[in-house]
């Protein structure tokens, strides 16, 4: 089934909140799959990925930054904070935009990163690189890129140490919007849409009482 | 002065009225419908621009069974509803917005749908939720027949007589639906890729097409099971009885949070009826023809307020002192009372309003001053949109210094409740698991508060408030919600919604004492709505169009269309 973005954004912040992301990252987490669809890419996996490790474990979440580089536990970084992170962080000496690259050890499903550093270059109006030791993707460079370049680098990307920086840019391309919004199999769906369960409240005999259209004629 | 309109010359300054006087739930649930609400804007952009109009297809059997499709051609695209008519049997007719079989099921189509978009929409439109739509479609609603209207007027036209003008007035419609998707849901069109439309700019310009060409559906629909009915005896409706009709809708919950959930959509919408209010106060003279104008619409109001039925001891109460406002606001612009040439006569009527009228009357009182001054007020129609991405972004180096002399200055009324009571958190905001919708829960009676949805706003900005007064003042944003992301999301609405003070509605919205039906029919209202009727506190019934024109009287015809009635 083809979900447009909006509906791709919703999904995503639900799921993501019914793993444990607190709603502001779950936002962020919505956003990023949203961007994804416009792009031609369906993030449904490394979301699903991204929310069982969430709802089992929790991803790392760093909750102070030392240096330059971040996450130096066995676990790789959540892709939606450490994106959030690095949008909070903007000009600030810490981010992308201070004095040296910012290294990420290692990051879960790289690919849903790269939604929040196309829209930091767009918003800077700065080129931002994102490399690992063989391969690099710029956003709001000279080229655009398209969905087969970003999804073989996000692919390539897994497990890597990933170097990030910005540097000034006047062409500011983008990412190729895809004409098409990419379908999502009702399984994928469906795996997601159980995520998204987990921010309902089931139905009691109180609330059946005190509902919206309770104990009154609906149909006259 | 309002920045939307510096080529406006000669008003007099008049400030708009404050968000703590505005965006408080006892006036937003006195709103009422003005000039500049959605549906009016559709209708005079149709007429103006000169759109012609055409039923293409009504092939419905006589026991209503069938589909239909009625064209709207602009200058530079045509939209056309696709309606569904099913037979649908009394035991399955419910408003719930989880029921799953309606009377008729709808779509706005871009453009003139072929026969294979009729198969396809044919597949789908009626399952409604459980089928998808694609980007060629605007809109996905239902309705169902009114169990106390469409019957009897069947049967009445079938034996060439009218229905009865009480039994109209009493129900208002003869359909009512129960949801109108629109942007993205279900699979339709982005917002965003329609937006840039001039005819789709405003907000829900596709959803109101969609009913306004549904409320010619109805009619012809009573029309044509007459003919059947009746065969040669049968009469249609009278013009006069059909114009008084609108398209019902019956509201539950579901509508409530979209209000806190769009703040920058919400501040839009109020700052452009409010500089709409500024405007006309700030006019420094008022002609004869003006003040006549002001009469009419007065008397306008008048008969809305004489149709207005409700049985809510509530809106009982509110529709008394609207109707005894206008008895006064009558009696004190036709006896003289108003100097029109005084200093600023209508910021004068304003005033003597404020001073006199119940908060029903009051905002009465601004549709009606609005009605006669398109003229200065309707390009600010223009301003009803707002960006509003998913998750915009933070600003991170924000000390939380200035953050806390932010939240004490435009949130001191959310720091005002005491959220040590009970009666302070006693309701919370929950997506029901059953039925997938916005419920109000009780929050030490009931189940469920862990999956609270993050709508008290007030309390929200309270916790944020309270942690970051454990950290230093030079303290950035970042490294606080870094620590913190239970507070991102409130800290994203703080930054998101300065300069845009109308974005919140300054109530405690999980209080005790909270009535959803007042955030319910302010967006109505702004939709254009009327006959507001309150069925309990969380659920309304209005209706759409009543009174208002149909395609025929603004439109041309288009050539080749299917004549139903």
């Amino acid at each position: 089934m083809q979900l447009s973005a909006g509906e791709w954004a919703s999904l995503g912040m639900k799921a993501a909140r019914g793993a444990g992301y607190s709603w502001g990252l779950a936002e962020e987490f919505g956003a990023s799959l949203a961007v994804l669809a416009q792009w031609g890419i369906s993030g449904a996996g490394p979301a699903l990925a991204l929310c069982a490790a969430q709802a089992v474990l929790g991803l790392p979440q760093m909750t102070e930054i030392n240096g330059g580089v971040w996450g130096q536990s066995a676990a790789p970084l959540c892709p939606v904070a450490t994106g959030a992170l690095i949008c909070d962080l903007g000009h600030s000496p810490q981010g992308l935009f201070g004095p040296r690259p910012l290294t990420l050890t290692a990051v879960a499903e790289p690919l849903m990163l790269l939604p929040f550093l196309d829209g930091l270059a767009a918003r800077k109006g700065r080129a931002v690189q994102i490399a690992t030791p063989k391969a690099a993707l710029v956003f709001g460079g000279l080229f655009p890129l398209d969905a087969n370049e970003i999804t073989q680098f996000a692919d390539h990307a897994r497990d890597a140490t990933l170097t990030l920086c910005a540097k000034p840019s006047r062409y500011g391309a983008s990412v190729r919007r895809a004409p098409d919004l990419q379908t999502v199999t009702p399984e994928a769906y469906a795996d997601l849409d159980r995520f998204t369960l987990a921010t309902t409240v089931p139905a009691t005999a109180q609330s059946r009482e005190t509902g919206a259209g309770a104990g009154l004629s609906d149909n006259d | 002065m309002d920045r939307a309109a510096p080529h406006i010359i000669g008003l007099a300054p008049i400030a708009l009225r404050m968000p703590d006087t505005v965006m408080r739930l006892a006036r937003m649930g006195s709103a009422h419908p003005t000039r500049l609400s959605f549906l009016r804007i559709l209708l005079r952009r149709i007429e103006t621009e000169g759109w012609r109009f055409e039923r293409r297809i009504f092939d419905i059997d006589e026991k209503g069974v069938g589909y239909a499709v009625y064209c709207l051609h602009g200058p530079e695209r045509s939209y056309s509803l696709v309606a569904f008519a099913h037979d649908l049997p009394a035991d399955k007719r419910s408003d719930r917005v989880i029921a799953t079989a309606w009377d008729a099921t709808f779509t706005l189509f871009d453009g003139i749908p072929n026969a294979d978009d009729i198969t396809r929409l044919s597949a789908n439109v009626p399952l409604q939720e459980a089928g998808r739509v694609s980007p060629r479609e605007l809109s996905l609603s239902r309705a169902n027949r009114s169990v106390r209207l469409f019957d009897h007027v069947v049967a009445r036209l079938a034996t060439g007589q009218q229905p009865e003008r009480d039994a109209l007035d009493e129900v208002g419609y003869l359909m009512r639906t129960t949801a109108v998707y629109g942007s993205s849901k279900f699979g339709a069109a982005e917002n965003a890729d329609i937006a840039t439309r001039p005819e789709l700019c405003a907000p829900f310009q596709a959803e109101m097409m969609s009913v306004w060409l549904t409320r010619s559906f109805t009619i012809d629909l009573v029309n044509h099971l007459a003919r059947t009915k009746g065969g040669a005896d049968a009469t249609t409706l009278a013009p006069a009885l059909a114009r008084s009709l609108g398209v019902g809708n019956s509201t539950g919950l579901g509508m409530a949070p979209f209000l806190v959930r769009h703040p920058a959509l919400l501040d839009a919408w109020v700052r452009v009826r409010e500089t709409a209010l500024t405007r006309v106060r700030g006019q420094k003279r008022m002609s004869m023809a003006n003040l006549r104008a002001l009469i009419a619409s007065c008397e306008a109001a008048r008969d809305t307020g004489a149709t207005w039925r409700s049985s809510h001891p509530v809106q009982l109460a509110k529709l008394a002192d609207l109707r005894g406002d206008l008895e006064k606001l009558h009696h004190h612009l036709t006896t003289g009372r108003v100097r029109c040439a005084g200093n600023l006569p209508w910021n004068a009527i304003w005033l003597w309003g404020e001073a006199h009228l119940s908060l029903e009357g009051q905002e009465m009182l601004l549709s009606i001053l609005l009605e006669p001054c398109g003229a200065l007020i309707d390009d600010l129609e223009m301003s009803l949109r707002a960006d509003e991405p998913p998750a915009p972004p933070i600003e991170g180096k924000f000390q939380l210094g200035d953050l806390r002399r932010v939240i004490e200055g435009r949130y001191a009324w959310a720091l005002s409740y005491d959220f040590s009571t009970q009666e302070a958190r006693a309701r919370f905001w929950y997506v029901s698991e059953e039925k997938l919708e916005p419920r109000l829960g009780a929050r030490f009676e009931e189940e469920g508060a862990n999956r609270e949805a993050p709508l008290g706003i007030a309390y929200l900005i309270r916790q944020a408030y309270d942690a970051i007064a454990t950290y230093p003042d030079a303290t950035p944003a970042y490294a606080f919600i870094l620590a913190h992301p239970e507070h991102r999301q409130i800290l994203r609405r703080i930054q998101w919604l300065a300069g845009r003070d109308y974005g919140e509605i300054r109530e405690n919205l999980i209080g005790a004492e909270i009535l959803p039906i007042d955030m319910m029919r302010y967006k109505l209202a702004f939709f254009g709505a009327n006959h507001f009727d309150p069925r309990s506190d969380k659920w309304l019934r209005i209706s759409l169009f009543a009174g208002q024109v149909f395609p025929e009287h603004i439109c041309a015809p288009a050539h080749g269309g299917a004549h139903a009635a």
